[in-house]
């Protein structure tokens, strides 16, 4: 159920405000800027924009954002992958299709089809073992934290990962969830610019 | 998601990402630690086993999960990777034997399988194995992969040996250079020293020369005076008296004539003595 | 002009200074031979011939270089401390010209001449005494 009609009608203008662009502060203008740079993407998505009109805590999810995710030793691709898993079994849609897009952004669209399982495809032998530990216990550290033991760490150390590796994997189980949450309690809808890409 | 397309996403970044690491590796420690943290990202295995053959020595490689271990010190090569050198065609079968050190693997019992494959770089020959079971599975299609690793990792080998031996080859030339420097100054030291002795000899020599020349002055004038009152004698011989004649002009003639005489003989004598001592000399 | 060398020929009181008795003996007879001196003592002492200048007055002293005791240029030089006006023939074997030179210097000496002596040799100084 997609339209490409005006963006405020996929918001929810009473949750947050959505700030385009041309409407921004200078300080949030560079931010918005720096997003497009280092995600290499023309336009600002939108869980930027509908933080754009509190400058401060923009600022702050950015740096969290981009240094968690768009810098470090691990592979982009397996961080996105991870987010992307995460995301899908939790439930939230947008950063399910976001991050889909960024960890295959050479192939097409994410499937809709519900009995897809993606966990059974990524743990498929082709990918190498590193990725699939990787996946699936950053997965389970940001969705049942609670549930992390020694044991778990041990598995991403015998899977090859040194402590350095270990460090910026677990990073991104908070990520994701401050990714999820935001995305969740904003109500953004996935960017028109990227329904575009859809085959 | 398309899973092809997943790994070759994956595939695609990962290579870029190790061949963009190895091209900054300085000596051969770094390069091995590269290949090691980023070879989890190409491919699954238990053991990646790099054997580099040259003439001079053999290099080898070894990485598991936990190490990277490089041996330069002609390590032995265990019987398939000779078999591999001399018949140079690529295998896949059972490994259950336990031909490896415990200490760096352990050879399960979960189908473990044994990869092996001959590379040939101008003058280097190379064994690249992996160890493989169902825990950590290799994949007929990680062996692309696995090419371009090898690749990548005997380029920068190569290239780090080359250095290493430009190092070399520079710090003899160094000391070459300062050992014809050296030399350069005891020959110019020499020479100084040759000339001096020449010149002293040569000073030597125009002395000698000069006290000879007035030797033989010395000796043409006496030959000359008694010879010269010889022609005397005959220049008036015509104008004297028998009387005279015999009284003195005879005598005188006599007497010049044994001076002369004697005169010669003592420099033949000298002169003889003098050749006897140059040719002692 | 010829006649007048022969007058001069004949009037000459002649010093010959050798230390050679027949290298003087030889001169002696040249000067027989071309009819030159009047008188002429011949010396195988130089220092005698010193003493005897200012006696025996000479025109004309044959004077050999190469002596013993006193050479030819020590007698030139001793001579100045006499009242002679004889003119001097230097009579040597050598042809070193350093010695030419040196003889050049002396006003008194009128000629060079190398032994043996000849009869032309003779003619040679009679002209050179005549012409100073």
């Amino acid at each position: 159920m997609q339209t490409t009609t005006n963006t405020s009608l996929q918001m929810h203008p009473v949750r947050f405000k959505v700030v385009d662009y041309e409407d921004a502060s200078m300080q949030v203008k560079d931010i918005y800027d720096d997003t497009k740079k280092t995600l290499q993407l023309p336009f600002v998505l939108n869980w930027f924009k509908c933080q754009g009109d509190n400058a401060t805590l923009l600022a702050g999810n950015w740096a969290k954002l981009k240094s968690t995710l768009m810098q470090g030793e691990v592979p982009n691709v397996l961080k996105q992958l991870i987010i992307f898993n995460a995301s899908r079994e939790r439930g939230c849609k947008y950063c399910t299709e976001v991050h889909g897009i960024f960890a295959d952004s050479m192939s097409k669209m994410i499937s809709d089809n519900e009995n897809f399982k993606v966990t059974e495809n990524l743990n498929s032998a082709i990918i190498p073992e590193s990725y699939r530990i990787a996946i699936k216990v950053v997965t389970k550290a940001a969705l049942a934290s609670s549930q992390i033991t020694d044991a778990d760490f041990q598995e991403l150390h015998d899977a090859g990962f040194d402590r350095q590796e270990i460090q910026e994997l677990m990073a991104q189980a908070d990520l994701v969830n401050m990714l999820n949450t935001f995305a969740e309690i904003s109500g953004i809808k996935l960017d028109n610019e990227l329904l575009k890409a859809r085959a | 998601m398309d899973i092809s397309s997943i790994k070759y996403r994956i595939t695609y970044d990962a290579f870029s990402k190790f061949s963009a690491s190895i091209s900054k590796a300085e000596d051969i420690e770094t390069l091995a630690e590269i290949v090691h943290k980023k070879s989890k990202y190409l491919f699954d295995y238990k053991l990646l086993r790099i054997a580099i053959n040259t003439r001079e020595k053999v290099t080898v490689l070894n990485f598991t999960a936990e190490t990277a271990i490089y041996c330069d010190d002609n390590p032995s090569l265990y019987a398939y990777e000779l078999e591999l050198l001399d018949n140079q065609i690529p295998f896949c079968r059972k490994q259950e034997e336990k031909i490896f050190d415990a200490q760096v693997v352990q050879v399960t019992n979960m189908n473990p399988l044994l990869w092996g494959w001959h590379f040939q770089y101008n003058n280097l020959n190379v064994c690249a194995s992996i160890l493989a079971d169902d825990s950590k599975k290799f994949v007929k299609s990680d062996i692309e992969i696995l090419t371009l690793l090898v690749d990548a990792v005997i380029t920068k080998f190569k290239e780090l040996q080359f250095k290493k031996e430009l190092e070399h080859k520079n710090q003899n030339l160094k000391e070459a250079f300062l050992l014809i420097e050296k030399k350069n100054i005891e020959i110019s030291r020499i020479v100084d020293n040759q000339k001096t002795i020449i010149a002293t000899r040569t000073r030597e020599l125009l002395r000698k020369n000069y006290k000879l020349l007035k030797i033989s002055k010395l000796n043409a004038h006496n030959v000359r005076e008694p010879l010269s009152r010889i022609l005397g004698i005959v220049e008036i011989i015509d104008h004297l008296t028998t009387e005279e004649l015999h009284s003195e002009a005879l005598a005188y003639l006599k007497e010049s004539a044994q001076e002369l005489d004697c005169t010669l003989q003592q420099i033949i004598e000298m002169s003889t003595k003098e050749i006897d001592n140059f040719a002692l000399e | 002009m010829i006649q007048s060398l022969e007058k001069l020929k004949q009037k000459l009181d002649i010093f010959l200074v050798d230390d050679q008795k027949i290298t003087n003996f030889i001169n002696k007879k040249l000067m027989n031979i071309s009819g030159v001196g009047q008188q002429i003592y011949d010396f195988i002492n130089p220092r005698k011939a010193l003493e005897e200048l200012e006696i025996r007055k000479p025109h004309l002293i044959l004077l050999d270089l190469n002596m013993p005791d006193i050479d030819g240029w020590e007698f030139l030089e001793q001579m100045k401390n006499y009242k002679t006006t004889a003119k001097v023939v230097i009579v040597t074997s050598s042809t070193s010209k350093l010695d030419i030179q040196k003889a050049k210097k002396y006003d008194r000496v009128i000629h060079y001449l190398i032994k043996p002596l000849n009869t032309h040799a003779i003619e040679e100084l009679i002209i050179a005494y005549e012409s100073q």
